[in-house]
């Protein structure tokens, strides 16, 4: 059987003054000795069907839902900050920019619409003194950049002023108002809901029984409906009405405005009516109103916490304290005795911090010792460890695996990528069409035509006679609400801008999903992009015979000699020469964009163009013909060697153009380097349109010509092809991942593989595609709605529930973002 | 206006007003009740959030569903997201089908108990009465008689609920299966409801009382997960409770006297 007993007996229950139902949490009655033993404890239960509840939950085999809730109600207390000292933290989220100015990230929970958007941002941007305002709907943070002339107090009284409450953007600060505005808003809701239930009985009596009922019935039903009602207007309903007050007392229109005009006029001319006895109450009508559009503000609030949630997963990846070395200088001696735990946002660059296996890697750094593999996940997308080695860069957020590794800090925790990342990703997913921000604008003017047409409706009705009129009227006002207009854009953008952050891609600039979209020709630049911009030497040409007569193995000779030169530079050719060798150098030096020079054995080698080591060019050696990229390496000004440099294709480059022509777009290849031939390149990849040697000039007028035909995107490194990054329609950097800040381009793939460019341009025309539909169900729904209700064929009951269908559908569409398909 | 006509009237609102007390004043603990169950449900055993838990106790006798249940990241599972709505619908859906079958099988036995004799309804309707005061008592805190008739109930069909072991909540026919076996939970205002059902004396008039019973318990014990951490702290006011208890008494006493006087 199970170990699930009911136990009816009676026991002394002396230690229990107010015991809890084990189910519903009720309180017991103290007399009443029920309970149930659960694994080997006795849980009180009030009642019967708590039994049976319990049974049937264990039947289920969903008991791991006591478990849940427990965990669930320990994270419900939460302690709250008054507003004094809510204040005091504004400094905490308070940053100086490199000019001086101040950066304040403010969180703003009662950010209603995006007319409350264009509201901060107009209020704030006319401030003197304030140069940047962002207020991101979908995170509900406002970003404002100010000199001297402000302080973040001043600030958040400004905001105050104008009707929204003010917290300091701190991780925490955003989870914590988020739950307690899905608390309030479920609150609200379940009051609504109970009201409209009851409600909607009586109606339903009064209707079931036609005329027919006496009035002192009548009276009583109306009685117990404006009982129920009035804490349904007056609780429920108040974010409308407190919104919608705001808005009027700054003399804008929002949204709010005419719904809570329909709520509290419904709810005035009933309370009139049944105070005297009049004809028609509506308390059914105000319920409804309130309880559907709260679901619409609920469905919304829900895709806002998924946004919400995967951004504090960025910024809670890392933990809040770190083991640094007390004596970063002597490595090899570091333990974990010789370690303290420090606070995560005290760290600087150069300390060394010890990350034990298994842990998160908690700065951007160096390893300084230590082997493991280390999972890039939170980057990339990718689980599989990568191995790390003294030397390797870390960056804060992956997962350190298998083995000890000490990490030597390279900057600030506030300019770690994973936290440019989080800030990218905000700015990215806040991002609205030029359309929508037009929507923004003429909202208020929208919300004045309704406001019109609703009272030209009543007008027209009333003097038709019609007793509806008063009803008529506030189902224009409810139906003309365009929430779900409100929601198709944002909710869409920020659900992708997170897909694509876990799939590898950092959206930089939000309009690169709606220009992505329309591309029709993709440009590579070769070096690093196409290729992996790892050279080669692939061909060796000795040139003077004379001079490496009776060497055993001459070219062998010339190799070593060049890696010893190289042995002293950065450059990406050194990479190339990595023979082993013994040689000594003297007086190496590196001539940038030529070469290197130095003293081997009393004799003067030079490496690189053909013009800097052979000053006077040697007839005997001439460059030999062949693609790639050919240096010579000469001794006392007379040629040795020519060496032939190339690059590495990527493995999956000729695969990925194959599969964007499958989508009928054109590629190119413009780029600036000689090494590869346009033949080989069309041959290595199968892109026809190449062009080599071009400067940066010839490659933006290039883009330029192209863009008399098609939509460009421009796929690089974001490092040497800025200016035809910015030409382009849009622009995607392929770099490795430490190095993604400093790129100039709207996208950047940070896994450094070109694999998801296909599934890139697929998804981003689904997030428009998604967009699109969202626009235009609302539109129509609107534009048909509007009409039918001022003929009178629309009852309010419909219009409400229409309502919070339509921004539930929108929502759920836009949900569809969550997936790509790769 | 005939005099019959009259006394439908008279009864329907007496029964409209009957159920409304009972909705009102029972709503907080239909609410942590049947909140709990819709909860537990939704979260559909998605024990992979509990991982340092030990293994399920005993009574699991095959762990079937904790195998197959869908892996969702903690992020999904933390917070109602959509997708659940789909689930919430189909056990609501389940848990209808259960009362209208209930008020079916009631109406149908008023009908026949009023074959028998004439005044048979109006006693129906003044045990619904009293069922109130009973119950009313009970949420006061006074006297715990309507446990016993729970129990007697729960003891009938609980070899028929207790079926639901051998589901496993994989299938959208099973979940149907388990609302319905919800809808069947033994409990005081559902008796209080059916007994409406039963005093209507037809069975079509029981299964469209029990069906707007359900639907108007529908939409927020799904809402309700949340809303119990609100409720849970006025529960335990005494005077909350007694209240409520009163006014269900009242109504009660009220329902006696409109049909005996």
């Amino acid at each position: 059987m199970s170990s699930l007993v009911t136990d009816n007996a009676r026991m002394i229950t002396d230690h229990a003054v107010q015991r809890q139902c084990f189910h519903c949490q009720s309180p017991v009655p103290s007399r009443l000795d029920l309970t149930v033993t659960i694994d080997g404890h006795r849980q009180p239960l009030c009642c019967i069907s708590c039994e049976a509840a319990v049974q049937f939950i264990y039947d289920l085999h969903l008991e791991s839902y006591y478990q849940y809730r427990e965990q669930c109600s320990t994270n419900m207390v939460a302690d709250k900050h008054t507003t004094n000292a809510e204040y005091s933290r504004l400094h905490k989220a308070l940053t100086t920019l490199a000019d001086g100015r101040q950066q304040l990230m403010l969180l703003i929970p009662d950010l209603r619409c995006v007319a409350c958007v264009w509201l901060l941002e107009q209020v704030l941007g006319r401030e003197a003194g304030v140069s940047e305002v962002n207020v991101n709907y979908a995170t509900r943070r406002l970003r404002v950049v100010f000199d001297d002339r402000h302080s973040p107090a001043t600030l958040a009284k400004r905001i105050e002023g104008l009707g929204y409450s003010v917290r300091a953007d701190l991780p925490d600060a955003s989870r914590e108002a988020f739950t307690q505005t899905r608390r309030s808003l479920l609150l609200k809701m379940g009051i609504a809901g109970i009201g409209m239930m009851q409600v909607m009985m009586f109606a339903f009596g009064d209707y079931m029984s036609g005329s027919e009922m006496e009035a002192e019935f009548l009276a009583l039903l109306r009685w117990a409906s404006m009982a129920l009602t009035t804490p349904v207007v007056l609780y429920s309903a108040w974010p409308f009405h407190r919104a919608a007050w705001f808005a009027i007392k700054n003399r804008t229109l929002t949204m709010d405005v005419p719904v809570s005009l329909a709520i509290v006029s419904a709810w005035l001319l009933s309370v009139f009516n049944t105070l005297t006895h009049g004809v028609e109450v509506y308390f059914d009508t105000a319920c409804m109103f309130t309880f559907f559009l709260l679901i619409g503000r609920y469905a919304e609030l829900l895709s806002r916490f998924h946004f919400q949630q995967s951004q504090d997963l960025l910024q809670h990846l890392l933990p809040d304290s770190v083991l640094r070395a007390t004596h970063p200088e002597d490595t090899d001696s570091i333990s974990i005795s010789t370690t303290e735990r420090v606070a995560l946002e005290t760290l600087a660059a150069g300390d060394v911090l010890l990350v034990m296996p298994g842990e998160t890697i908690p700065a951007d750094g160096l390893v300084v010792r230590g082997h493991s593999g280390v999972s890039e996940a939170a980057f990339t997308g990718e689980a599989i460890p990568q191995p790390k080695q003294p030397g390797a860069r870390v960056l804060a957020g992956s997962v350190n695996h298998d083995g000890e590794l000490l990490v030597r800090v390279k900057c600030e925790p506030g300019e770690f990528v994973i936290r440019q990342i989080a800030r990218l990703n905000e700015q990215a997913g806040a991002w609205r069409p030029r359309w929508a921000q037009l929507a923004d604008r003429t909202a208020s003017w929208f919300v004045a035509a309704v406001l019109l047409i609703a009272a030209a409706a009543g007008i027209y009705w009333y003097q038709a006679g019609s007793a509806d009129y008063l009803v008529i009227m506030m189902t224009v006002l409810v139906v003309s609400c365009p929430c779900a207009l409100s929601l198709a854009t944002p909710v869409a953008y920020s659900i992708a801008t997170t897909t694509l952050r876990k799939h590898g891609v950092v959206i930089k600039h939000g309009a690169f999903l709606e220009r992505a979209a329309d591309t029709t020709a993709v440009v590579f630049d070769k070096t690093g992009t196409l290729t992996e911009a790892n050279l080669k030497v692939t061909d060796i040409v000795l040139a003077n015979a004379d001079a490496l007569h009776g060497i055993p193995d001459p070219q062998q000779m010339c190799m070593s000699l060049a890696s010893a030169l190289e042995a002293g530079s950065e450059h990406p050719i050194a990479h190339a020469f990595n023979a082993p060798h013994t040689l000594f150098v003297s007086n190496n030096k590196v001539v940038p964009g030529y070469g290197v020079s130095g003293d081997i054995d009393g004799q003067h080698y030079r490496l690189g163009l053909a013009e800097f080591a052979l000053p006077q060019p040697d007839t005997r050696a001439p460059q030999p013909a062949g693609s790639g990229h050919w240096i010579v390496l000469s001794r006392q000004q007379q040629a040795l060697a020519w060496f032939c440099l190339q690059d590495t294709p990527r493995a999956e480059a000729s695969a990925i153009v194959s599969k964007l022509h499958q989508q009928g777009l054109r590629t190119a290849v413009f780029t600036g380097d000689r090494s590869m031939q346009a033949d080989t390149i069309r041959t290595l990849f199968g892109i026809r349109d190449i062009r080599t040697g071009m400067s940066p000039a010839d490659k933006v007028n290039a883009i330029r010509d192209l863009q008399q035909s098609a939509r460009v995107m421009m796929v690089g490194d974001g490092i040497n092809d800025t200016a035809a990054m910015a030409a382009a329609d849009s622009s995607l950097a392929v770099t490795p991942r430490d190095s993604f800040v400093q790129n100039s381009a709207d996208a950047t793939l940070l896994s450094g593989s070109l694999r998801m460019l296909p599934a890139i341009l697929v998804f981003s025309r689904k997030c428009q595609r998604i967009i699109r539909q969202n626009v235009t169900w609302s539109v129509v729904y609107n534009f048909t709605v509007i009409p039918l209700t001022l003929m009178g064929l629309v009852s309010p009951w419909l219009a409400a529930l229409g309502m919070s269908l339509s921004s539930v559908l929108v929502v759920s569409n836009a949900g569809r973002l969550r997936w790509m398909e790769h | 206006m005939s005099a019959a006509a009259d006394m439908m009237v008279s009864t329907l609102t007496g029964e409209l007003i009957s159920a409304f007390a009972l909705g009102l004043f029972s709503a907080p603990h239909c609410l942590a009740m049947c909140g709990g169950i819709a909860s537990a449900l939704l979260m559909g055993g998605r024990s992979n959030l509990l991982t340092a838990r030990p293994a399920p106790a005993p009574m699991t006798q095959s762990s079937e569903l904790i195998a197959s249940s869908v892996t969702h990241s903690p992020l999904m599972a933390a917070g109602f997201s959509l997708p659940l709505m789909s689930d919430a619908l189909i056990y609501g859906t389940g848990k209808i089908v259960g009362y209208m079958a209930l008020g079916f099988l009631a109406g149908t036995g008023g009908f026949l108990l009023g074959g028998l004799h004439s005044s048979a309804l109006v006693l129906l309707q003044a045990l619904s009465g009293l069922l109130l005061m009973v119950l009313g008592l009970y949420t006061s805190g006074w006297w715990l008689g309507v446990l016993s008739l729970e129990r007697q109930a729960y003891r009938l069909w609980q070899p028929l609920l207790r079926r639901v072991r051998h589901l496993s909540l994989k299938h959208t026919s099973n979940k149907l299966l388990a609302g319905i076996a919800w809808g069947l939970l033994p409990c005081g205002i559902v008796f209080s409801v059916l007994s409406l059902a039963l005093a209507s004396g037809s069975g079509l008039h029981g299964l469209l009382i029990m069906m707007v019973f359900g639907l108007g318990t529908l939409p927020f014990v799904l809402l309700s997960g949340g809303l119990l951490q609100f409720l849970l702290p006025l529960l335990k006011l005494t005077w909350i409770r007694q209240c409520a208890g009163l006014g269900m008494i009242a109504s009660g006493v009220w329902t006696l006297v409109n049909n005996l006087g």
